[in-house]
């Protein structure tokens, strides 16, 4: 008991010192809630591709939790969630094409502005081939861009999002009337609701991250380099943007450098990572 | 008790020193770091730095989660973000030190543009008087690749070799997009078909942008190349004869069907030991089909000098169904940059904040102290509380949920499940038969949830408990074997 008062009365000290020093320097804090949302519906089916293997699933799920954690970290309070499939062990609840429309909805509900992060395959359906499907953990499950995306997202808060799923960044831009006989369509425009995002832009309220083609595994490791695989280089994007506060230019840019020993543009990124909205949006927007 | 007494005094008077000053525990290398950066910024950058107010505003020693097998050397690396401000002109500078040299240097303008220390004739001269200043202030001897500047056209892509060094200047003009007119000068020493990277500077609409010295982290060692492209794809051939990947527990994949005219072999340099590059072939194997796990090709690496494979791996990819033919051109429309919702900006300047050091060490000492106390009751009260998956029924609508506790919560789960069986409605606190604050609890308590998890693991890190063993069995569903996982 005596240890606890110790322990608390230290505690309750050290808190009151960091608060008050954090006011006296004036470091600025944000004076909205920014919420997160990191999605890893991890994929297990064998005989029927899209899939993932067993070592695909623990290191996304890692790797997803770090950037998870990045991002509550960075955006405490604001709310942060974090889910992922488990289709091998049964220990957790799958992620269905609901959880996209739900959590983002919460997020929106509770938040000014929200980031998020998802890992997995897609696949394209729909009117002319141009929607885009997020794959859940189970088949035949999977989030449809005007089914589940587009309802969840409909407060235009999902201002920075980075969909590592194949083929996200296609079907954008959208001209009038931005839907189709399906509805409204690509990943990018039912994400954000912009229909004026460019092409590696540099203004702007949103950025959507995405792949052109084939979005690489996190297991893969990076032809160039194999020192590195994709999971790092994804943590890493989020990590630099966290403890260094860079923007997403400068870290897609440094990472580059240090993988390719070029600069993005001149990178084999270029044009297969592609960015849609606003490069110079770093974590707080 | 008397030790922890004890213990939180010493703290608490270097949290109380540290503010006055009095101590610093990390000053002495950032005052290092920042002098070469300093330096750096004032002596060899094409920036009038007389015109700006230089601010650090972040200093970080970049130490990057251990995912698993493949390691990156980011030991001995410094990351300093500067900010540099003038009435019309604010620029971040970023400067990545390699055991105290400058090893990789970007810049660009986010408010107005750069200032430039003179007026160059054209990207050319200002990559030539980099190049002169780089070499008076780092020693690296730049005299073979300077004069190979002259008379070159940047505004075209060309290629000057002299002697077994090369020259690419790449020309990208990207204007109306965040890289503006780029123009890359790359310096490689092409010894046995290997290029080595030596250094590439690059500009964009003619002012600096970025730059790399491979010189200051790599050395070349034995250059040797014994194996032909031939050899090496045959190699590789006969290597994946015997290879497999797992797929889960004994599954495992083997006996792949190459594609063969589709393989691609490359020679590149790469790192065998320390920091010393190597020339290896990297050679990619394409499936005929797509393998269980979407594994379309292997890639291996073999040494060019002894034949010797040293990695091969499964790569897979996330989709099918989409392959460039039938996934479609992107459709054009809408081109100007505005918003339709026009959310406000809200400012958070923490980025562009001054740090004061004394202020990061009181911060930091505290910080830890705070994390070390909170984990001491916390794992005092809670040792013996296992990991349990939590199972109940939701009394409205009789389903059984399955949760954990680094995850949303019970209730939410339920209503995924709920969704799941065709309650589609997603507001969920106003669609149920509940109410929003206990919805907010249930929030609020995952978060605290996943707060401890992520306190534990950062602190299981640091004790160097294996993370990946731990989030294996996480999957697994056994953390309760982790007494530190509360």
């Amino acid at each position: 008991m005596k240890f606890k008062a110790v322990t608390i009365g230290a505690l309750l000290l050290l808190t009151i010192l960091v608060v008050s020093t954090v006011q006296s320097i004036g470091i600025s804090t944000v004076s909205a809630y920014q919420g997160s949302g990191v999605f890893c519906p991890n994929r297990y089916i064998p005989e029927y591709p899209p899939g993932d293997t067993e070592n695909e699933i623990v290191l996304s799920t890692q790797a997803c939790y770090y950037i998870a954690y990045y991002l509550w970290e960075h955006y405490y309070p604001g709310t942060c969630y974090f889910m992922f499939g488990d289709p091998l062990w049964g220990q957790y609840s799958p992620v269905v094409p609901e959880s996209y429309t739900i959590i983002l909805d919460e997020l929106e509900y509770y938040s000014d502005k929200v980031t998020v992060f998802s890992k997995g395959h897609c696949t394209p359906w729909g009117y002319n081939g141009q929607h885009y499907q997020l794959l859940c953990t189970f088949e035949p499950d999977a989030a449809k861009d005007s089914v589940h995306i587009w309802p969840g997202t409909d407060q235009g808060k999902c201002r920075f999002d980075f969909i590592w799923h194949c083929g996200t960044a296609r079907s954008y831009p959208v001209p009038p009337p931005y839907y189709d006989p399906d509805g409204p369509y690509g990943m990018p425009f039912t994400f954000t609701h912009n229909v004026a995002m460019t092409k590696y832009g540099s203004s702007g309220p949103c950025v959507f991250l995405g792949w052109d083609w084939m979005s690489p595994q996190f297991e893969n490791t990076i032809p160039q380099n194999q020192y590195w695989q994709w999971a790092q280089f994804a943590v890493a994007i989020f990590y630099y943007m966290h403890y260094d506060y860079w923007d997403l230019q400068y870290a897609l840019n440094q990472l580059s450098l240090s993988i390719y020993g070029t600069y993005f543009s001149n990178s084999p990124l270029y044009n297969d990572l592609v960015v849609w909205g606003n490069m110079n949006m770093a974590l707080y927007y | 008790m008397k030790k922890v007494t004890k213990t939180f005094s010493i703290i608490f008077l270097l949290a109380l020193l540290a503010t006055f000053g009095g101590v610093s525990l990390t000053q002495g290398s950032i005052e290092t770091a920042q002098e070469t950066a300093l330096t750096f910024i004032e002596d060899v950058l094409p920036i009038d730095s007389s015109q700006y107010e230089i601010t650090l505003s972040n200093y970080g020693v970049p130490k990057l989660p251990d995912l698993g097998a493949f390691k990156q050397n980011d030991a001995n690396q410094e990351v300093l973000t500067y900010s540099l401000e003038s009435k019309d002109s604010t620029v971040n500078v970023i400067c990545t030190l390699y055991e105290g040299s400058v090893y990789i240097c970007q810049a660009g303008a986010r408010k107005g543009t750069v200032i430039a220390d003179k007026t160059y004739a054209n990207t050319a001269d200002a990559a030539k008087s980099f190049l002169e200043k780089y070499q008076t202030y780092s020693n690296l001897d730049s005299t073979e690749m300077i004069p190979m500047l002259t008379n070159v056209d940047p505004t075209k892509n060309t290629t000057v070799t002299s002697g077994n060094l090369k020259l690419t200047v790449t020309h990208q003009d990207l204007t109306g997009t965040a890289f503006g007119d780029m123009i890359g000068f790359r310096w490689v020493r092409t010894i046995n078909g290997c290029e080595y990277l030596l250094t590439e500077v690059a500009f964009s609409d003619g002012a600096f942008s970025s730059f790399i010295d491979h010189r200051v982290r790599y050395s070349i060692g034995d250059t040797t190349v014994n194996i032909s492209k031939e050899q090496a794809i045959e190699t590789a051939m006969e290597y994946i004869k015997t290879y497999s990947y797992q797929m889960s527990g004994d599954y495992w994949i083997s006996g792949f069907n190459i594609t063969e005219e589709k393989t691609v072999a490359n020679l590149i340099p790469t790192v065998r030991e320390g920091n010393v590059l190597y020339p290896h072939w990297s050679v990619t194997l394409y499936l005929n089909q797509t393998y269980p796990g979407s594994v379309t090709s292997l890639l291996l690496g073999i040494w060019a000098d002894t034949g010797e494979v040293f990695f091969c791996h499964h790569q897979a990819y996330g989709g099918s169904d989409l392959t460039p033919s039938n996934s479609g051109d992107t459709i054009s429309g809408a081109s100007s940059d505005q918003d339709p919702t026009s959310p406000p900006q809200l400012s958070a300047a923490t980025n562009d904040t001054p740090i004061n050091l004394g202020i990061v060490a009181v911060l930091s000492v505290a910080m830890i102290a705070i994390v070390a106390t909170a984990i001491t009751l916390i794992a005092k009260k809670e040792a013996n509380r296992p990991f349990t998956p939590l199972f109940s029924k939701c009394s409205e609508h009789s389903v059984e949920c399955k949760c954990s506790s680094t995850r949303i919560s019970h209730h939410g789960c339920c209503k995924l499940q709920l969704a799941k069986q065709g309650l589609s409605d997603y507001r969920i606190a106003r669609k149920i038969n509940s109410d929003p604050p206990s919805i907010t609890r249930s929030r609020k308590n995952a978060h605290r949830k996943l707060y401890d998890a992520i306190i534990d693991i950062e602190w299981a890190t640091r004790i160097g408990v294996n993370i990946s063993e731990l989030n294996l069995n996480i999957v697994n569903g056994s953390v309760n074997m982790y007494s530190f996982f509360l």
